[in-house]
């Protein structure tokens, strides 16, 4: 189970508070709109949940045709500030009430997206990051800073599938952690955002890790490296260097195959 | 192009540079990437490679796994492979070569798939090769 601290290690926690950020920003215009106290605290960064929940409980008179936009946005306010927390099953349940109103909002998507890779369900987290993704892209005033945090989220929480699969010896989930990851990083350079996708993980670490997780970051890079090579020929030679830096000496291919067929077969 | 039959040891040792058949080995793998050579196998032989440098690396065992699906899901794409089921008909002829040629188990389906193809079999397996005429190195 990838843990909190191990986010943290990473920066993934740093990385979704700029996606709440990210997320802030694109909604100035209806907080500024909105007029009211909290507008003012929640583009400053400062409001905490307990004023959201105040806000939506009483929810003041304003001007009604603001009031679906600035509705869907305080309960993604609510689910961010519930994930910053430690919450993440109420703020994914936030999300899916403002998908329910909204199925193509990529806002609720990202928030969706978060939650689950709080909670570890890095396949779903990923889908939703997608889901996020497709619906930026389908806003004409596409916001090229939102797409990047998209981006970083997605090529983080998909290593993070991949190392999970690693450890627990899960070689369908590492791979497709690590597939996922590719294709991030090819949809990313394709929309000139290579930058913005987050770089195997052992280049991230700033503080110590555990010896076996250290182990499968270092094997994560690996399966990246070899995946990474489009060329069957190529990508082959590659999986030799590797296989005979860990091959036991003095065993041959005969008798490593042998021992699968003869259970007397001495190595 | 030339279509085999291919034994386990065959790729295994295309991937070990310190074995004595590596070159050898990895000359069949160039030639299938070029086309020269085209493989045919029983499943078997996939699930072999897999458990024979699964156990026997001491470590990225899930990075070298996957790089061998890998490699294998595009190979077979491509048509360069060719992946056989162990069915019925071919059970039957595996049995009748495992008691002509006293052959064991495994080894006697690779061999009973490169005679009913009528195809040379390529192994480094040195009691293979004594024991089934269509095997060589």
């Amino acid at each position: 189970m990838i843990t909190e601290e191990l986010r943290d290690h990473f920066g993934i926690d740093t990385d979704l508070e700029e996606f709440e950020e990210a997320f802030t920003e694109q909604h100035a215009a209806i907080l500024e709109a909105s007029s009211t106290a909290l507008g003012g605290r929640l583009k400053a960064g400062k409001a905490n949940l307990e004023e959201v929940e105040t806000f939506l409980r009483e929810f003041p008179d304003i001007p009604s045709k603001l009031k679906p936009q600035l509705l869907q946005f305080l309960r993604l306010k609510k689910g961010w500030l519930l994930n910053r927390i430690g919450r993440a099953e109420e703020a994914l349940h936030q999300s899916q009430e403002v998908l329910k109103l909204n199925q193509q909002a990529p806002t609720a998507w990202s928030l969706k997206a978060s939650a689950l890779l709080q909670l570890g369900r890095f396949d779903e987290a990923c889908q939703a990051f997608q889901q996020a993704y497709l619906g930026t892209k389908q806003l004409h005033n596409q916001n090229q800073t939102y797409l990047s945090t998209i981006f970083k989220g997605w090529s983080g929480c998909s290593l993070l599938w991949g190392l999970q699969g690693i450890l627990q010896e899960n070689q369908t989930d590492a791979r497709a952690g690590v597939q996922e990851y590719l294709g991030t990083v090819e949809r990313a350079t394709a929309e000139n955002l290579g930058s913005a996708v987050m770089v195997p993980l052992g280049e991230r670490g700033s503080h110590s890790v555990p010896a076996d997780i250290q182990a499968g970051i270092e094997e994560l890079e690996v399966m990246v490296t070899l995946l990474s090579i489009d060329d069957p020929l190529e990508r082959w030679r590659a999986l030799g260097k590797e296989i005979s830096k860990v091959w036991p000496e003095g065993i041959t291919a005969v008798d490593a195959i042998r021992e699968q067929r003869d259970r007397e077969w001495n190595t | 192009m030339e279509h085999l039959v291919c034994d386990s040891s065959v790729i295994v040792a295309s991937l070990i540079e310190s074995e004595e058949f590596h070159q050898r080995g990895l000359h069949y793998l160039i030639g299938l990437e070029n086309s020269e050579y085209a493989f045919h196998m029983p499943m078997l032989v996939a699930i072999e490679v897999a458990s024979a440098i699964g156990r026997r690396s001491s470590g990225n065992r899930q990075a070298i796994l996957a790089a061998w699906h890998r490699n294998i899901e595009d190979w077979e794409r491509d048509g360069k492979i060719v992946l056989y089921t162990l069915g019925r008909v071919r059970m039957e002829h595996a049995v009748v070569i495992a008691e002509q040629d006293r052959l064991r188990g495994a080894d006697s389906v690779i061999a009973a798939l490169a005679e009913e193809l009528s195809l040379p079999l390529k192994t480094f397996d040195q009691e293979m090769q004594r024991r089934f005429a269509g095997a060589s190195g």
